[in-house]
């Protein structure tokens, strides 16, 4: 079982620290989680936001990468329609160079008006567009690419560089929607089925299990999201810690999305990490038990606006937690 | 005048007279990237092609974000990236992520592009090529108002008095070619002053110019085992420029591309340190306060690269004075 770190979003609320500070602490972050003995780090992209949510991701995995010795840095969401096929095959290549393949390429579908409009791209298309660059990615990563579209342009280039990776890095894709949809898909297309931090239990469940029927086996990787934090105190301690940035977070993910402000904090239902490293990795443990050792647990530690040293605490505390459980 | 010196280019080319894996030059990048850092260099340049058998470096600001992460003063220059092939917003937006994560340490220059083969893996024509730089220079310059000390510095590479007057009616900095002479450099330079004035702009003081340059302290060993990579680099660049055209025939084609070649290689500056600073010093007086070196010729040997990035840092320090 394997231990991760994020999403990252580089979100700035009013008031608080800038992206100079943000992106500067992001490396000593991602040092401390090689030092604590963790597994992964993950970044999210989001463009025209106010507080800065990061636009770039690629860039900045790049230089996290190349400022670690053995964190695989990845992308969560990265997202599909806006990247052009080609350029995103080139600097995924890079990156998985770069890192001697410890690079995770995370593909997402896009919700926000803001990004369609801005990239002039189509919300009818995005499942295609998703599901085409999948197929290109692959293709370009292992030889001359000839794609006739519908959606994305008519694709006729053999791009250089090949990745490290024979084949290329692995893809992840969100169990998103139906099991028909996202579980579906990522069993298709991906190395890697991703599930949001906001899923019960019981559809975490569902969501697996659909993935699983369509690969056919039990063997696929899961990297699994969960929000949470770490206390000695206890849970409340935990909560306190990060209740504000917590609040933040959640109430832009439900402007974006137009929904209501989640009033019920913290939302019990998201299988929240929650307390003592004890308590903890006790609960961490439920996922082996669940669905086996090819779980990789990520946990949202850091949150909008708090400050460095406590999320530096956090992954600390967390790394005991991977300890305790392996 | 102080000068500023930078080195490069480096394209990560696994030429085919050295075969080397590209997890390996990327690691030659970043132990590289530390050594200039380490004599002094005020910034390392990286290049830009597309599709080339031996993967010459799509990803620059992938490559310069990995080198801002293992560094923590060298400045990285982009020389060139080709602007009509990318996103103006995609290349903005990780311009101005880079700034962020490294401030006052990132300097992007532009280009056309010219190789027929890149533009058409991006779905564009050539001749388009003005047009949407002209485009995306606008998109992309909005990034200074967004990020710390200004953004990064921004340059327009220049080979032809027609880029050099683009950069000046955008008020910009050229990033002046290899290729040229002084007497070619002084032209470009004229019509760029020209083209700001008649643009009514006021073109900065801060130009940049790149040389191909050797330091060497023994010119008679290193000469004959630089040459064959040399040649290599400036032949690759001229069958690139210079295609072969409708009903030319092989050797007329042939016979034109060594004339290319032998004509840029005779602007190479190659020889011992203080020949070298006096040459570029002469450069510099003609309004040039950053000097980009050129030294790494595709992928030369690496005691040969090394030996001639410390004979530069001793160059840089005479030139700064």
């Amino acid at each position: 079982m394997r231990f991760g770190v994020g999403d990252f979003s580089g979100q700035s609320p009013p008031g608080s620290r800038g992206q100079a500070d943000l992106y500067a602490e992001m490396i000593d972050q991602a040092q401390r989680m090689d030092a604590a003995g963790l597994d992964s780090m993950w970044l999210s992209e989001h463009h025209f936001a106010e507080d800065g949510y990061i636009p770039s991701v690629l860039v900045l995995c790049a230089a996290l990468l190349a400022s670690t010795h053995r964190l695989v840095v990845g992308t969560d969401r990265l997202l599909a329609a806006l990247h052009d096929p080609i350029r995103l095959a080139e600097d995924a290549a890079a990156l998985d160079l770069i890192s001697h393949g410890r690079f995770v390429l995370g593909l997402s579908l896009i919700y926000r008006h803001e990004e369609f409009a801005g990239f002039r791209s189509v919300r009818g298309e995005d499942v295609e567009r998703l599901e085409e660059l999948a197929h290109v990615l692959r293709a370009a990563w292992t030889g001359p690419v000839d794609h006739p579209g519908p959606c994305l342009r008519p694709l006729h280039a053999r791009v250089t560089p090949l990745p490290y990776t024979p084949g290329g890095p692995r893809l992840m894709i969100a169990g998103d929607g139906g099991p028909g949809e996202g579980p579906s898909r990522a069993a298709r297309l991906a190395d890697v089925l991703m599930i949001d931090p906001t899923e019960s239990w019981e559809r975490t469940r569902e969501i697996v299990s659909a993935f699983d029927a369509v690969r056919g086996d039990r063997t696929g990787e899961l990297a699994i999201f969960v929000y949470g934090a770490l206390s000695e105190s206890g849970d409340d301690d935990a909560w306190r810690r990060i209740e504000g940035g917590f609040r933040y977070m959640r109430h832009n993910y439900d402007r974006w999305m137009g929904r209501p402000p989640t009033a019920e904090l913290p939302p019990i239902h998201y299988r929240l990490l929650l307390g003592t490293t004890h308590a903890v990795a006790q609960n961490a443990r439920r996922y082996r038990e669940e669905f086996g050792d090819r779980v990789h647990l990520v946990l949202r530690l850091n949150y909008p606006g708090m400050a460095h040293d406590e999320v530096l605490n956090q992954v600390d505390l967390w790394g005991q937690v991977a300890e305790m459980v392996r | 005048m102080s000068v500023r010196i930078g080195v490069g280019v480096f394209g990560l080319q696994a030429v085919p007279q050295r075969p080397t894996s590209h997890a390996r030059l990327y690691r030659d990048l970043i132990d590289d990237a530390r050594l200039i850092e380490s004599l002094g260099f005020h910034s390392i340049w990286l290049s830009e092609h597309h599709f080339w058998f031996d993967g010459y470096c799509p990803s620059n600001l992938a490559a310069a974000g990995a080198i801002l992460g293992a560094t923590s003063r060298l400045s990285v220059g982009t020389g060139v990236m080709l602007l009509p092939m990318h996103s103006a917003r995609k290349m903005a937006d990780d311009a101005a992520t880079l700034a962020h994560l490294a401030p006052g340490r990132l300097q992007i220059g532009v280009g056309l592009g010219y190789r027929d083969a890149e533009f058409d893996g991006f779905g564009i024509r050539r001749r388009d090529r003005g047009r949407l730089m002209d485009e995306k220079l606008p998109e992309l310059l909005r990034i200074r108002g967004q990020v710390p000390r200004g953004g990064p510095a921004m340059y327009v590479g220049a080979a032809s008095t027609t880029a050099a007057r683009r950069a000046g009616r955008f008020g910009l900095p050229v990033l002046a070619d290899s290729t040229m002479d002084a007497a070619e450099l002084n032209e470009v330079m004229a019509a760029y002053r020209e083209a700001a004035a008649g643009a009514g702009v006021q073109p900065p003081a801060s130009q940049a110019l790149q040389r191909d340059c050797f330091v060497s302290d023994d010119p008679e060993r290193d000469w004959p085992r630089l040459l064959p990579d040399l040649r290599y680099m400036r032949r690759q660049y001229a069958g690139w420029g210079m295609p072969l055209e409708a009903g030319e025939l092989l050797p007329a084609y042939l016979h034109r591309l060594e004339g290319d070649m032998e004509a840029k290689l005779r602007n190479l500056i190659f020889g011992r340190p203080e020949e070298v600073a006096q040459r570029l010093r002469a450069f510099a007086g003609l309004g040039f306060d950053t000097i980009l070196c050129r030294t790494q010729f595709g992928n030369i040997p690496r005691d040969l690269l090394h030996s001639s990035l410390a004979g530069l840092a001793r160059v840089g320090e005479e030139l700064a004075r």
